[in-house]
C-alpha cells in the first residue's frame, strides 16, 4: 500500500531549505550594503563568511525541527512543497548573481 | 601548513565537489529509472552525495578563510578582477543552498515513499537542483582558479 502524505520532516526541512535560501540572499545584500554589519560579523569568528555560515546553517536546522513539529502533513503536498524550493532556491540563487553583478 | 598541504587541501575540496556532482548525476539516473529494487541504492546514493558536498564544503570553507586571502589580492589585482568580485563572491554564498538541498536529498529519500509519482517529482527536482547549482559552482571554482593564473601573467609580463 502506499502512502501519498510526506512525512514531517520531510516538509519541516523543505520549507527550511525554501525559506533559509531567500534569508541567505538578504543577509548577503544586508551585509554587504552595511559596512558595520560586515566588519561585526568578521568580529565575531574571524571572517564574515563564518558568521554568515553559522547563522544560515544555524537556523536552516532551527526551523527545519520547529516546522517538522508545527507543520500539518496534509496542508502540504509534495507538488506544493517541491515548488517552494524550486521557487525559493532560484530566487535565491539569481538574487545572490543580481546582486554581485550591479553591486 | 606547507605549499604542497595547501594545494593538495584545495584539490581535496574539488575532488568532493565533483564526486558529489557524480553521485547525484547517478542518484538522478535511478530516479529516473525508479523500481522497487532500486530503492536501496537510491537511498545511498542520497546520503553519499550529502556526505560528499558536506565534506567538500568544510575543507572548502576552512581553506577560503584561511588560504584564499593571498590569491584574492593576486586575482583583484589582474585582469580578471571579476573573477573574485563576482565568481567567487556568488559561489561562496550559493554553495550554503547546494548544502541544504543535499541535506535534504536522504530526508526525502529515506523518510517517504518514493514510489509514489509526487514524492518521487519531489526528489527528482532537488536532485536538478543540486547537480545545476553544483556544475556552476565547480565552474566558478575553475574561473576564480584561472584569475590567479591570469594575475600571475599579469606581473610576469604585463
Amino acid at each position: 500500500m502506499t502512502n501519498n502524505t510526506l512525512e514531517k520532516t520531510t516538509i519541516g526541512f523543505g520549507l527550511s531549505v525554501a525559506v533559509v535560501s531567500i534569508l541567505n540572499a538578504l543577509l548577503l545584500i544586508v551585509k554587504e550594503t552595511t559596512p558595520t554589519l560586515k566588519k561585526s560579523m568578521a568580529a565575531a569568528l574571524g571572517h564574515h563568511w563564518t558568521t554568515h555560515g553559522v547563522i544560515v546553517i544555524g537556523l536552516f536546522l532551527v526551523l527545519g525541527f520547529v516546522l517538522a513539529g508545527a507543520v500539518k502533513p496534509e496542508s502540504w503536498s509534495a507538488g506544493k512543497l517541491g515548488n517552494a524550493i524550486l521557487g525559493s532556491v532560484i530566487f535565491g540563487v539569481v538574487a545572490v548573481g543580481l546582486f554581485y553583478l550591479l553591486h | 601548513m606547507s605549499q604542497f598541504g595547501i594545494q593538495v587541501s584545495l584539490m581535496v575540496h574539488v575532488l568532493f565537489g565533483v564526486l558529489g556532482i557524480i553521485l547525484a548525476v547517478a542518484l538522478l539516473a535511478y530516479v529516473l529509472n525508479l523500481t522497487e529494487k532500486n530503492l536501496p541504492r537510491i537511498r545511498s546514493l542520497s546520503l553519499w552525495t550529502a556526505l560528499s558536498v558536506t565534506l567538500s564544503y568544510v575543507i572548502g570553507g576552512w581553506w577560503y578563510v584561511t588560504h584564499y586571502p593571498a590569491e584574492r589580492a593576486i586575482v583583484r589585482a589582474g585582469q580578471w578582477s571579476w573573477a573574485h568580485t563576482f565568481f567567487m563572491e556568488w559561489k561562496e554564498h550559493v554553495f550554503f543552498s547546494l548544502l541544504f538541498l543535499s541535506f535534504l536529498l536522504p530526508v526525502i529519500a529515506y523518510r517517504n515513499d518514493l514510489m509514489v509519482p509526487e514524492n518521487r517529482k519531489l526528489l527528482l527536482i532537488v536532485v536538478w537542483l543540486v547537480v545545476l547549482i553544483g556544475l556552476a559552482v565547480d565552474g566558478s571554482g575553475a574561473i576564480v582558479s584561472r584569475g590567479v593564473v591570469v594575475g600571475y601573467m599579469g606581473r610576469v609580463a604585463p
